[in-house]
């Protein structure tokens, strides 16, 4: 009879030798992973869900090729909230913002603040919305603070475009977010 | 040549490196067009800047410390639904499939369309340790609690952190020899066999999970046999079992699902389900199962006897006479099956017939030989089951 005890704790996808450590790019890309999710969805709750689902898939499925994971990573994080930015109810994402924010009387402490917050959040996501996808991704990935090589590898794109993108995305950005305050 | 509209912008983010930034900025510095193109691209870099600054995570909607978001996480992992489903779908699907019927375990039969919960409780409970002798147990479909089919059920069963590794990809084989290199064992085919021959390379699996007592004395309760009573020390064992690779041959009229692999199975729904004209020979190493020592498997196998309809005393009966520790229990109903051993390939196999009325019949010829698992299924009674079987080599 064969009897063994065997350690399965680390999942074989990850026990391999030379592959970079899991727990080096969690520590390295949690607080950023989370604040380009929270960007998009602007709820701290489904954004901690959302970075935690980046990571989960990166534990269970980890991509093939295991150079460029942190690309990967802030591919599926803006997938995951670009996703979700379009899924949300807007009402009830706004309305959620504007009072979780007016509960919160330490941060803001006059509640027409938090709803003037608020309204300005849902109008820039709106526009976001209103961009194709790629150029809504870039400006939330640069504006968390990526480098133009960080981006590209995230998006697929290369590096040396990222400039000329980033200026389109812009004017376009500025387009609708102004064609928004028109309307009210 | 002026700059364009890219070099400016990566050049205000300082994205240009080197000499490209040095040119940049003596080409600026003598141009007014680019300087006026720098500095509309300012502007509207700057606006979107700040109104995207508004997303940022206010002090109260900052994330979590690494440190505790890691140990949220490593809940999430062991605590994973999705993966849990998707996994326990593979496991019952194709894999456990062919597990199935290379165990001999009554699938082939559709018998399982009966007790889909045998199924289930056989996968969990069935053979710790190396399988190297079969028994048959005769259960009354009545007896069998109903909800054990569910497969939430059963899900609920096991615990949340199962973990499969599958060594390798599903593959068919052109020829013996490819099949037994790709297999890592030698594989036997029978000769003289009517229909295209097609065989097919299963990769070994491994599989282990971490019992948690608690659950499935629930579930124990929810099916009414709180009177069932399981070892303490059950209670977070790991166990882990490992299916080398096996060789599935086919012969004649076969089905395949999308995946692949050999539809075993009638449609449950149709009155008169269509049998196809399918003979199968499958071939594994024992599969083993490894679980922690001091573990009373004899307890255990009761208590599998028993979710299975028997009464405790039935089962310390039937119990008494069998090696737990080496031994594939297969349960097949009471009536409409019948089976007996008979002497095939030089040692002793089970000959189980399925004899229903509205089904054609079909048998299932299982034995072990030099720790090989042998199921040959086809239609009929079987009467020349152990003639395919001499042609072996």
């Amino acid at each position: 009879m064969t009897v063994r005890t065997e350690d399965f704790s680390r999942h074989p996808s990850w026990a391999e030798e030379g592959t970079e450590s899991f727990e080096a790019l969690f520590h390295q890309h949690w607080s950023r992973v989370y604040a380009v999710i929270f960007r998009l969805v602007g709820d701290p709750a489904a954004a901690e869900g959302l970075a935690l689902e980046v990571f989960w898939r990166l534990y269970e499925r980890p991509p093939k090729k295991r150079d460029g994971l942190s690309g990967w990573l802030y591919r599926v994080a803006t997938n995951l909230g670009y996703n979700a930015l379009r899924a949300g109810e807007r009402r009830e994402r706004y309305e959620g913002e504007a009072g979780r924010m007016a509960l919160d009387s330490q941060r803001i402490p006059d509640p027409a603040e938090a709803l003037e917050r608020a309204e300005q959040r849902e109008q820039v996501r709106r526009a976001l919305e209103q961009l194709n996808p790629r150029d809504a991704k870039l400006l939330v990935l640069r504006h968390s603070g990526l480098t133009y090589a960080e981006v590209a590898a995230a998006l697929g794109l290369a590096p040396g475009s990222i400039g000329t993108l980033l200026a389109r995305a812009e004017k376009d950005f500025e387009d609708c977010y102004r064609a928004l305050q028109g309307e009210t | 040549m002026h700059l364009n509209q890219g070099q400016i912008h990566a050049y205000l983010d300082g994205e240009l490196h080197g000499a490209d930034e040095e040119n940049a900025r003596s080409h600026l510095a003598g141009c007014a067009q680019c300087r006026a193109e720098l500095e509309a691209t300012q502007a509207l870099a700057g606006s979107t800047a700040a109104r995207l600054a508004a997303l940022s995570p206010l002090p109260g909607e900052q994330p979590l410390s690494p440190g505790a978001a890691r140990v949220r996480l490593q809940d999430k992992i062991s605590h994973s639904p999705q993966e849990a489903t998707s996994m326990l779908n593979k496991i019952f699907s194709r894999q456990y499939r062919f597990a199935w019927i290379a165990l001999g375990v009554v699938l082939i039969l559709g018998l399982s369309l009966a007790f889909p919960g045998v199924r289930a409780v056989a996968n969990t409970f069935l053979g710790l340790f190396r399988v190297e002798q079969v028994s048959v147990v005769s259960v009354n479909p009545g007896n069998l609690p109903e909800q054990l089919g569910s497969s939430n059920m059963f899900q609920s069963m096991l615990t949340d952190d199962l973990q499969i590794e599958e060594l390798g990809d599903f593959e068919g084989a052109a020829s013996n020899a490819e099949a037994s290199d790709k297999a890592g064992f030698t594989v036997r085919l029978p000769r003289g066999m009517n229909g295209e021959e097609q065989l097919f390379v299963q990769p070994a699996t491994r599989m282990s999970f971490k019992i948690d007592l608690a659950r499935v004395n629930t579930l124990l309760g929810e099916i009414g046999r709180q009177d069932i009573q399981l070892p303490a020390n059950l209670d977070g064992a790991t166990v882990s079992m490992e299916m080398p690779s096996s060789v599935a041959a086919l012969y004649g009229d076969c089905q395949f699902d999308e995946g692949g692999m050999p539809v075993a199975e009638h449609d449950p729904t149709s009155p008169n389900p269509r049998r196809p004209d399918c003979t199968t020979l499958l071939q594994v190493p024992s599969p083993t199962i490894s679980a922690p020592p001091g573990l009373d498997i004899v307890r255990i196998g009761e208590a599998f006897l028993q979710v299975l309809g028997m009464s405790s005393e039935e089962a310390a009966q039937f119990s008494r006479n069998l090696d737990w520790t080496t031994t594939l229990i297969i349960p097949i109903p009471r009536y409409g099956a019948s089976y007996e051993e008979v002497s095939v390939d030089g040692v002793t196999g089970t000959l189980i017939r399925q004899s229903l009325e509205d089904h054609a019949p079909q048998y299932l010829l299982i034995w072990i030989k030099d720790g090989i698992v042998y199921a040959l299924t086809g239609p009929g009674t079987g009467s020349n089951a152990q003639n395919i079987v001499r042609t072996l080599q």
